[in-house]
């Protein structure tokens, strides 16, 4: 009896779970992912490569997953201790060594080698004709510069904001990063940015978007007692939009640069920024909620 | 043979079994007690570690709820019971300090290392007892020392275990005992490398050759290695935050740093970016210090357990080596958003992916081993076991984040935090539980109870789970990590009730511990006895008494057969200890 049980078993468990994985991933291909497995929705162009990348991952590591998991359980089912039972003998297998030594091997560097391309596109390559502004971290606060209406960095038509980045929907932005106290790490979660702003350093990033919304900055990397309200706000309009507002940000900020941080004294005409989300940008256009809460 | 031998004569270096109670519980130069004292020293750390994430989950589960009697516990840290940020930011500060450097270490390479390892190569002893002695008491003052920061004005180091510079250098007092105790503890661990490395080398029993060391002993060995060579690195870079924050240096200081409005005084030609590759070319073996003893334990355990060799041993020691060597050239992944040129962010990558190989082969011959085996489900197999199946999720999350593009989001969010508990918890303290019930009566002498280990790994396996599977998923929803309060973001505000399952979680994995506790302590009086060899098993440690006497061993085994020899076709038993002369030899033919 135990002999043609041990025949029978493996054989019938091991089409049962291929018969399983081959539904699932049939059905996974068919459907989208559950809403669970998947990253808040991306606002930028590069965000569905990096979702893309994510995606191929969770698919192959979950299917390692469920097959060491699945097999791992049926080993302790069909071996587990029985009277008179006696254990296979063997100290194992060069040839089995080599095909697992191997297939995890080229996967891992297949991965590697698809991210690699993603990667420079994001870190590596700037994009031509982008606005420029600068980003600067400070305990517990953003500063964000724009050129003004002359294009350039650096010179007397500068409008500064602080918590406040607005830019204009479907045009590259890239921004140099600076930190004037500690490390920062200015991460848009639903554009998919994160860039650490370090001190004596100045590193570069862009990004853009692919709609209209608000959304927040959020800091990264631990800056302090303050690190979990160290907060900005996103706002990405049409370029009219973006053009008039930076004209009043301009015009409102003739006098004054914004004051060193810690109580955050907003700019003119704009709510503290430490306050509920609800205290936005008091131009902008509400009711956001039901688009970028994930 | 006669390679591997020379301290096998018990007439040189050997100490007469002390008599006085000093000599022999408190300044003990035997490896056994050492390693006992080792054990209880990290696992009181280990419940300090323990109380410290609980007060943290407490506030990410009821964000500025208080607690009374830690308003008069902690009054500067929880005015009237409600957490401050700074306070909150000490206490993950030092719940990983603790738990990684006074708990995970000691208890895998100062405990498990120390009482198994001489044992288990037939050697009397370590090669430099003294030495060992003062490993331990240099371990001391270190516990006391970071203890002590809680009670500074500005509190507890709370720049996270990782130290990023410049925050680290302008932090109150905490951060300075933070260094010294570090500091303190690296030249602790940095004496205890040296003895394993010479011990392992030199003290071999005749026969015990390198490839018929249990894995144990060669996960030690090689973990040794690797904290000689990467400790010094920290060390040095501790030394050098150090000087910045008392005696004016600026070697992570860059010119013009403002600190609230105002210049800080000592700043100019400094690199943040110096402590971060310093710190992570010893932080990245440190990872594999923390999980290689596991993985020896979990390699010792399986094959007792399913009576069965193990699958693969040189394919074993081999993806050890290369993990070892590999684990030395992966540290910038824990920098691809710091600023680092990403070209090599995209290098870095590379190795990280090809490191993941040596564990997958790990994992497979764990597999293997089971394949066809008898299997006993004792609670250290049920640990062991635990180990195998966490550590692959752990492992498998890891490549997410060495993917760089996808790094960009989950980096610095709760993705990582559970990676790093499911290699953590779910490996190492999964090793380190495997190993207590697996040792405890070649230590104590008795068996702890079964039915109640059971109870204890049941609850423990399933409540980890609750706890730490939910924060990939806070990850995903790109939560930070290190964040006093996730309510103030818009796109986190809806992520309290999984939060509070996850805390609700932990206190009845906390309440777990408590069994473990009891057992540990009521079956060192209660226990059945032991006997020398209670899971017949192979290796040395369970061919002399339980506990073993003075100096191990009556006389020096002679080792004739790897460590995992289990269900030989030949005998009747199906175990076959390392020490036993093969049929017809005789003691005297082998020497």
């Amino acid at each position: 009896m135990p002999n043609a049980c041990a025949a029978r078993i493996p054989l019938r468990s091991a089409l049962a779970a291929f018969a399983i994985l081959l539904t699932t991933a049939s059905a996974a291909v068919a459907s989208d992912l559950p809403r669970w497995l998947q990253l808040p929705e991306g606002v930028s162009s590069y965000s569905a490569t990096i979702d893309g990348m994510f995606r191929l991952i969770l698919w192959i590591t979950g299917v390692v997953f469920v097959i060491v998991e699945l097999l791992l359980l049926f080993f302790l089912f069909r071996y587990r201790h029985r009277e008179g039972r006696k254990a296979r003998y063997t100290h194992g297998n060069n040839r089995i060594e080599v095909i697992w030594t191997i297939v995890p091997a080229v996967i891992c560097v297949v991965l590697a080698l698809l991210s690699r391309r993603t990667w420079a596109d994001i870190k590596q390559n700037m994009p031509a004709g982008a606005i420029p502004i600068d980003v600067t971290g400070e305990q517990f606060s953003w500063t964000i510069q724009y050129a003004g209406a002359d294009g350039k960095m650096g010179t007397a038509d500068d409008v500064v904001s602080l918590n406040q980045l607005h830019f204009p929907v479907g045009k590259p932005v890239v921004a140099t990063l600076r930190s004037k106290d500690v490390i920062h790490s200015f991460f848009l979660p639903e554009f998919r940015v994160k860039q650490d702003a370090v001190p004596g350093m100045s590193t570069r990033i862009w990004f853009d978007a692919t709609r209209t919304g608000h959304w927040e900055i959020v800091c990264a990397e631990l800056c302090g007692l303050g690190h979990y309200r160290m907060k900005g706000f996103v706002t990405v309009e049409t370029p009219e939009e973006f053009n008039t507002w930076l004209a009043a940000q301009a015009a409102q900020a003739e006098p004054a640069a914004p004051a060193p941080q810690e109580a955050q004294p907003a700019p003119a005409g704009m709510p503290p920024a430490a306050d509920k989300p609800v205290a936005e940008t008091g131009a902008a256009p509400r009711g956001q909620e039901a688009k970028t809460s994930s | 043979m006669s390679t591997v031998a020379i301290a096998h004569e018990p007439v040189h270096g050997v100490h007469a079994a002390p008599t006085s109670f000093w000599r022999k519980y408190v300044f003990s130069l035997d490896h056994k007690v050492i390693g006992k004292q080792y054990m209880f020293y990290a696992l009181i750390m280990l419940v300090v570690g323990g109380l410290l994430a609980t007060l943290v989950r407490w506030q990410l589960a009821w964000p500025n709820l208080a607690i009374p009697f830690m308003g008069k516990l902690a009054p500067e840290g929880m005015p009237g019971g409600r957490m401050l940020p700074e306070f909150y930011n000490s206490l993950f500060t030092m719940h990983a300090t603790i738990m990684i450097f006074f708990a995970i270490m000691p208890i895998l390479i100062g405990a498990f290392g120390n009482f198994v390892v001489p044992i288990q190569i037939g050697a009397r002893d370590m090669a430099f007892p003294v030495l060992n002695m003062m490993s331990f008491w240099t371990a001391v003052p270190g516990a006391v020392v970071i203890i002590w920061s809680f009670f500074v004005t500005g509190g507890a180091a709370a720049a996270g275990w990782t130290s990023y510079a410049p925050l680290s250098a302008i932090q109150p007092k905490g951060q300075t005992l933070w260094l010294i105790a570090l500091l303190i503890l690296g030249i602790s661990s940095l004496l205890t490398a040296v003895n394993f490395i010479t011990t392992i080398i030199n003290m071999r029993a005749p026969g015990m050759s390198f490839f018929r060391m249990p894995l144990t002993t060669w996960a030690l060995f090689i973990t040794a290695i690797l904290l000689l060579l990467a400790l010094p690195v920290l060390s040095g870079a501790m030394i050098m935050l150090l000087f910045d924050r008392v005696l004016g240096t600026t070697f992570f200081l860059p010119a013009g740093l403002v600190v609230s409005g105002q210049p800080w005084p000592n700043a100019g030609g400094g690199q943040a970016l110096l402590w971060q590759h310093l710190f992570w070319f010893f932080g990245h073996p440190e990872v594999y210090i923390m999980i290689l003893p596991a993985m020896g334990i979990t390699s010792e355990i399986l094959p007792v357990f399913s009576r069965k060799p193990i699958f693969g041993y040189r394919a074993m020691a081999y993806s050890m080596i290369g993990i070892a060597g590999l684990g030395f050239i992966v540290w910038g992944h824990h920098m691809f958003q710091s600023g680092m040129n990403p070209i090599l962010g995209t290098t870095f990558m590379i190795s990280t992916m090809v490191i993941a190989v040596p564990s997958a082969i790990k994992t497979f011959n764990w597999l293997g081993t089971l394949w066809g085996g008898d299997i006993h489900f004792t609670p250290p197999m049920l640990h062991a076991l635990s180990f195998v199946s966490m550590f692959v999720i752990g492992g498998l999350s890891g490549i997410y984040m060495a993917s760089t593009p996808v790094d960009i989001f989950i980096h610095d969010t709760y993705f990582i935090v559970g990676h790093l508990h499911y290699v953590l918890f779910g490996g190492s303290l999964f090793g380190a539980f495997a190993g207590l019930t697996f040792w405890y009566p070649k230590m104590f002498g008795r068996m702890m109870n079964e039915t109640w280990g059971k109870i204890h790994w049941a609850v423990t396996f399933i409540t980890f789970n609750c706890i730490f599977f939910p924060m990939h998923f806070l990850g995903m929803r790109g939560m930070q990590r290190r964040i006093y309060t996730y309510l103030e973001y818009k796109h986190l505000s809806d992520l309290q009730p999984i939060n509070q399952f996850m805390t609700i979680s932990l206190f009845v994995l906390g309440a777990a511990q408590i069994i473990l506790v009891l057992n540990f302590f009521l079956s060192m009086r209660r226990g059945r006895l032991a006997g020398p060899n209670p899971w017949h098993a192979n290796t040395l440690e369970w061919q002399t008494p339980s506990p073993p006497p003075h100096e191990n061993f009556g006389a020096i085994p002679n080792v004739y057969r790897g460590p995992y020899e289990y269900s030989a076709p030949e005998r009747t038993e199906d175990f076959w200890p390392q020490n036993e002369p093969p049929t017809g030899a005789t003691r005297a033919g082998v020497h």
